[in-house]
């Protein structure tokens, strides 16, 4: 069986900051027995064509930063043979809601940055104007993801917030394979 | 016109005029001639502050002037003093010493970016590049510490010590030959570039690397 491991961008990751995008390149030069695909958030038909393609009967992790983590609730909506989601504090515009997200994923952990005034930055200031996903329910009520993680973090510290974990599990533990820095 | 027809108009203009009382101009008709609604002064206001944003997010900036002052092929097996795993480095990797006017922690403060990272691209191909960080406020990339800083030359400039993966060859059979990023076939350029997670680029100038080591 393939392991998939698929990574979308947020905003302006194909154009400025490449924050998922090095991850990714970075993780797939480290891992080389996995089948890693990186997409922008505006990709998500080509992310439904691979799902239901090449990928489908995989072991499939998805994992979505910003945009991409909204871009990756919708595609779990429509393709949901997803094995993992990790949510990096996810935005989007036409959100789902959490009930729905959490009866389509089967493991999820969800990161979301709540920065303190030493970590918050402009990056934070556009999260919401881009409107930012809400806390989702905490551990133990109805439709809380499996792992819920909030973050004294800046929300373009995708890394870090990999790092995070909870219970000392993480979106890097999860993930698997050998660890990017 | 008939000369009945034009005899009569100004007799009946001249009727309704007496009859009736001057007619008043509309509210707001004598700003419309002069000067210009409030609101279409805010709608100015507003696309000038977007148009500025625009630029501001788009227009790349100006890191300054880079100055290389030497290069070195490292050896399989060499340390660099970075942290990046074996997994992801190349045996054969390039050192290059440089200087810049400013320090570039403090200029990426300064410029808001997200991150400062040392940059080698193939000269006629830009795409075609590898980057090592210098400085960042949160985890954007990966920073391996292949960059150190040496402190400042007698002409104040601040220099850094940078160490890059040989990426570039991979694309010319890398693996088997091990061959150092000079053969690169648009020559090597080195820069500064900077970002931010949605807006603002910024770079130095591009410096050929002409004289690397043989």
């Amino acid at each position: 069986m393939t392991i998939w491991k698929i990574f979308v961008g947020g905003g302006g990751d194909d154009w400025f900051s490449h924050i998922v995008k090095t991850y990714h390149a970075e993780y797939a030069k480290m891992n080389p027995g996995f089948a890693c695909r990186y997409f922008s958030w505006t990709e998500g038909d080509a992310i439904r064509a691979l799902l239901n393609g090449e990928a489908k009967g995989g072991h499939v992790a998805l994992v979505g930063h910003s945009y991409g983590g909204d871009t990756a609730f919708w595609v779990l909506r429509d393709v949901p043979n997803v094995d993992l989601l990790v949510s990096i504090d996810p935005v989007g515009r036409f959100q789902r809601d959490w009930a729905s997200i959490r009866a389509d994923a089967a493991q999820w952990l969800n990161v979301r940055a709540e920065p303190g005034s030493a970590n918050r930055s402009f990056d934070d200031t556009i999260a919401w104007a881009g409107r930012k996903y809400s806390r989702p329910p905490a551990a133990g009520q109805p439709n809380a993801p499996n792992y819920n993680i909030v973050a004294d973090r800046t929300h373009g510290d995708f890394r870090g917030m990999m790092r995070d974990a909870a219970g000392g599990v993480s979106g890097r533990t999860l993930l698997g394979g050998h660890h990017v820095g | 016109m008939r000369p009945a027809e034009s005899a009569a108009v100004p007799c009946w203009v001249a009727i309704m005029s007496a009859e009736r009382p001057p007619l008043r101009p509309p509210p707001g008709a004598g700003r419309r001639r002069g000067a210009p609604r409030p609101l279409a002064i805010g709608i100015a206001i507003v696309v000038a502050l977007v148009a500025a944003v625009a630029i501001w997010a788009l227009v790349p900036r100006d890191l300054g002037a880079v100055t290389v002052e030497r290069v070195d092929i490292l050896a399989a097996g060499t340390p660099d003093g970075g942290t990046k795993p074996p997994a992801l480095a190349t045996p054969v990797r390039l050192a290059v010493t440089f200087s810049t006017a400013e320090d570039l922690a403090a200029l990426r403060d300064r410029l808001g970016l997200g991150y400062v990272a040392a940059r080698l691209a193939d000269c006629r191909d830009d795409a075609a590049a590898t980057q090592e960080v210098i400085a960042q406020r949160a985890g954007y990339l990966g920073d391996y510490r292949r960059v150190s800083r040496l402190g400042r030359n007698a002409a104040g400039h601040v220099r850094y010590r940078a160490v890059f993966d040989d990426e570039l060859t991979a694309t010319v059979d890398h693996a088997a030959r091990r061959t150092p990023a000079r053969t690169t076939p648009g020559g090597l350029c080195f820069s500064v570039h900077g970002a931010s997670m949605w807006f603002g680029t910024a770079s130095s100038t591009a410096v050929p690397l002409a004289s690397l080591p043989g």
